[in-house]
């Protein structure tokens, strides 16, 4: 049996360093990927919360936030395509349009 | 109760309403002679209502020649109740006749008149509103009536002289016109005030009738009030020092300065102290007050009205110069001549300015004397006219102006008015003197017109039958008051009585007079010499020896006036010139109406303007302006540091958003530790 | 033997996210990303949560990964500068405050867990296994959600080709 603390600190380790990323990389598509990681550690913290507490339904919260990540992860990519496609960058400090 | 009901009255104002409301606003589209039908037709059925009334009026005994009529209850606020109410007594009556029979002929005339004008339906709808509004005025049973239409005169006659507004100098004169009244009104307002103050009631029976008894004779009170009035009454009336705008008011058409300059509007400001005449004679400063500016605006304007070239000029000082003499025979306690003297000059002076009008019209809008000459062979119903209407005017027996002014003269005489007596005696031999000049220089003499360029002519019947009969008016007008050291019953007067010849009006005659006489100064020893003597509670004989005198005094003045004009101007035409350029800057002082309208402009206007112009620089361009241009600054600066927090980029948003969300979990984690 | 193998996945899955933000070549970045996800499946099923170790692998490393390392192919991305090189004012503001986050996640783990439990035993789940359980609660109870989440990717499915289309 896992002690309960060591898997919420991974969780929060990783969502912090999913969250950092976000803030830090210039680039889209990796800037998805740490919203991605920042999903799974959430889908981490579900899960070993669900273990210590012998609940079912803390798996179905996980299986409904993987549904929604992968639909959420499609369009994402998609608006990537579309982006890449009019502006021609895929860098986020590039995309100022709506600078006022 | 003194009062009847007649359910009449209201009519009488109605009509001119109903025709300028229909020309005013369809006007344009009528067919011109529909137009001029619906205004004379209104006016004239005015005046068979108005006739009705007099003789509804006769048929009553003379203590209870009051007719009333109620049409609503304007005013309830609170206690103060104000009715919307008519008064038809002896003097209304003699004031909707005038306005109403000489309105109907002025409108006549103008048919021919204004027939080549554009603002042809305009034009008669003004003057059918002016009908309305002096009709309002003087048939009024309260103030508050009487001032609706006092200001809606004013309005008129500001419409009316600015009717050819195009010229900016024309359009001048009228706001000249309004606002000049506007001082006087100001005036007025504060009398009614202190009225409502006192008697808590606008009402006129009302008032008159508990004025006796709450009222101090010659106290603060009504004298203020009478003061008041009588301000209201010299901006009106042109009375100094509010008359400047009646000489420019000869911008409008000429029937309009017939109608309202002579007959009817200026006499509104007489007509309301006869209406409050028993205040009045509580007031013998003010009465004093009445009768000194009265006569000095008379020989003020007879003296300016000597140098004038514009034949309407001339009629306009003429005009203020009489009014004087109205208001001199008011504030001597002769009420009953001093509406006399209206109903005579309504009648001589109309006819003048229409003379005038149809000299103007037949020489192609020439008004400068000095161009004219031997009109009397081209314009014969005019010159026998206006002929006819000068000898009313200068005072001649037989003729209205003689009855009328001459019993002006001799109540100040007799009331103990001396030194007024004097002045007003050598204002009406100008007054002769300078009417006939203007004939003279019109109508004899040599034709100083270009004869290729200008044919005068007589105008048509529908000017020239209006002049006939106002000259017969002139003449026989007078007849109905013929006073009894003549032979005659003086019916006018007796008509009058009930009205305007209450029993303090002799005490305060004299009083009016001691006070008048004192105030004039030591210097007129003589004046106050006489007052001692002069009272009118003499003998008979005595009484009516001082009259045939006085009469044979002022109809040798009047000859003699018209002698010295026709030698000036007809015999010897080289003298006038030689005696100008001799006292020249007397001259130019007169000629320039003693530059009253150029002190004026600087002492009031200019500084005022200057004033405006200094406060204009503060408070409007820096606190205000700046206050509103600030506000927007503001919002700008304050936009323009906002702005720089959009920066487009999203990672931005993330950081703040982080931020905003570390911030909660802080709040949170600390209170859940507490 | 179960707290080493999580100690081991756990520094590999840490070591996967460390390495996302790290790599200056996107394609880098998503490979170590995919050891994260693998790693992360490794944990669940340390966490007796097998249905949830099998979906991870299929669904994230599998399906979503391979989406993102197809759009990279077909976007042609180049090598970013590094990332000292973009660090900025407000990027250290960044650190500071994710630094800051960590630590206030942490606070919970402090607090006591209500006491709360469900009705999964150890015995039960030896005899069943935990996607039964999962089946009965998702065609039961959750119905309606489970509903949803198909509508909302077939809605997902609709936008994504909308968007990525060269003409609407």
């Amino acid at each position: 049996m896992i002690p309960l603390e060591y898997s919420l600190t991974l969780s929060a380790l990783l969502f912090t360093l999913g969250v950092l990323g976000v803030l830090i990389r210039r680039n889209v598509i990796v800037l998805l990927m740490c919203v991605e990681l920042m999903l799974n550690a959430v889908n981490l913290s579900f899960v070993a919360l669900a273990d210590h507490l012998d609940s079912v339904e803390g798996l179905l919260y996980v299986f409904f936030v993987m549904t929604v990540a992968a639909a959420e992860a499609s369009v994402g990519l998609a608006i990537v395509v579309a982006l890449h496609r009019s502006r021609k960058t895929l860098y986020a400090d590039e995309i100022d349009l709506l600078k006022g | 109760m003194r009062e009847h009901i007649w359910g009449y009255i209201w009519l009488i104002p109605f009509f001119p309403m109903v025709g300028a409301a229909i020309n005013g606003i369809f006007g344009h589209r009528l067919p011109k002679s529909l137009v001029h039908w619906i205004a004379c037709g209104s006016v004239f059925l005015s005046f068979l209502v108005s006739v009705a009334g007099f003789v509804t009026l006769r048929g009553l005994a003379p203590a209870e020649r009051v007719l009333t009529q109620r049409i609503f209850e304007w005013v309830a606020a609170g206690s103060t109740k104000i009715d919307l109410g008519y008064l038809l007594d002896p003097l209304s009556c003699v004031m909707v006749l005038v306005v109403t029979g000489v309105g109907f002929l002025i409108h006549v005339y103008s048919i021919g008149y204004m027939h080549k004008d554009p603002g042809y339906s305009r034009y008669f709808a003004y003057l059918n509103l002016f009908s309305f509004a002096m009709l309002t005025l003087v048939l009024g049973s309260n103030f508050l009536v009487l001032f609706v239409g006092w200001e809606g005169v004013g309005l008129c006659s500001y419409l009316l002289i600015g009717f050819w507004f195009e010229d900016a100098a024309k359009a001048a004169a009228g706001m000249k016109a309004f606002i000049v009244n506007r001082i006087g009104d100001f005036g007025f307002l504060l009398g009614m005030f202190l009225i409502f103050m006192e008697f808590g009631t606008l009402d006129f029976l009302t008032v008159m009738s508990k004025a006796p008894a709450t009222l101090v004779v010659g106290g603060g009170l009504v004298t203020a009030v009478t003061l008041f009035l009588f301000v209201g009454a010299t901006g009106k009336s042109a009375q100094i020092p509010l008359y400047v705008w009646l000489p420019d008011a000869m911008a409008g058409p000429t029937p309009v300065s017939a109608l309202i300059h002579a007959a009817t509007m200026v006499t509104a400001g007489v007509y309301m102290i006869g209406r409050t005449n028993v205040l009045f004679s509580m007031a013998p400063t003010s009465m004093a007050v009445v009768a000194t500016i009265g006569v000095i605006t008379a020989i003020y304007a007879g003296t300016i009205a000597m140098t004038q070239n514009d034949i309407k000029k001339v009629l306009a000082y003429s005009t203020v110069s009489q009014l004087g003499y109205m208001f001199t025979a008011m504030g001597v306690g002769a009420y009953v001549a001093g509406i006399f003297h209206l109903m005579t000059h309504a009648f001589f002076k109309a006819c003048l300015f229409l003379g005038s009008g149809s000299v103007i019209h037949g020489m192609h809008e020439e008004q400068d004397i000095q161009k004219m000459g031997g009109l009397r062979r081209y314009m014969p119903h005019t010159f026998w006219t206006f002929l006819i209407a000068t000898v009313a005017i200068a005072g001649i027996p037989i003729w209205a102006g003689f009855f009328s002014k001459d019993e002006i003269l001799w109540k100040a005489w007799s009331n103990g008015f001396k030194f007024h007596w004097f002045i007003g005696f050598a204002a009406a031999g100008l007054t002769a003197f300078y009417m006939f000049r203007l004939v003279f220089l019109t109508f004899f003499g040599e034709e100083r017109f270009d004869h290729h360029h200008v044919h005068p002519h007589e105008s048509p019947p529908t000017m020239t039958v209006p002049l006939w009969i106002l000259a017969v008016l002139s003449t026989v007008g007078g007849w109905i008051g013929i006073p009894a050291a003549l032979g005659g019953a003086n019916h006018f007067h007796q008509w009058l009585a009930p009205v305007l010849d209450a029993g303090a009006h002799a005490q305060a005659a004299h009083a009016a007079a001691e006070i008048a006489n004192g105030g004039i100064g030591a210097g007129v020893a003589w004046a106050a010499e006489s007052a001692g003597s002069g009272h009118a509670a003499a003998s008979g004989a005595h009484h009516e020896a001082a009259e045939y005198v006085l009469m044979f005094l002022s109809v040798a003045y009047a000859l003699l006036g018209i002698l010295v004009a026709y030698f000036l101007y007809l015999l010897q035409p080289g003298i006038p010139g030689r005696i100008a350029t001799r006292f020249k800057t007397f001259y130019e002082l007169l000629y320039n109406k003693y530059y009253v309208d150029e002190i004026y402009q600087v002492v009031f206007v200019d500084s005022l303007v200057a004033l405006s112009n200094t406060l204009w620089a503060f408070w409007d361009v820096i606190v205000i302006d700046g206050f509103v241009n600030g506000t927007g600054y503001v919002a700008q600066a304050l936009g323009e540091g906002l702005r720089k927090i959009q920066t487009g980029r999203v990672q931005g948003y993330a950081l703040t958003i982080l931020f905003g969300a570390v911030l909660l979990a802080v709040y949170w984690a600390v209170a859940a530790a507490f | 033997m179960t707290v080493l193998l999580f100690f081991v996945f756990a520094a590999l899955a840490v070591l996967g996210a460390v390495g996302v933000l790290a790599c200056r070549n996107p394609l880098h970045c998503a490979v170590s990303m995919v050891g994260t996800m693998v790693s992360l499946a490794v944990l669940y099923l340390l966490h007796h949560a097998e249905f949830i170790f099998a979906i991870q692998l299929m669904v994230y490393a599998g399906a979503v990964m391979m989406l993102v390392v197809f759009v990279i192919m077909l976007l042609d991305l180049r090598r970013e500068e590094s990332l000292t090189a973009q660090l900025a004012g407000s990027k250290l503001f960044g650190f500071v405050l994710s630094a800051l986050l960590f630590a206030l996640l942490l606070v919970p783990l402090a607090a006591r867990l209500t006491g709360m439990t469900g009705d999964m035993s150890e015995d039960q789940l030896a005899r069943v296994g935990s996607v039964e359980f999962i089946a009965e609660k998702l065609f039961g109870p959750y119905l309606l959600p489970f509903e949803v989440a198909s509508v909302l990717l077939l809605v997902g499915l609709v936008g994504a080709v909308a968007l990525a289309k060269k003409r609407l």
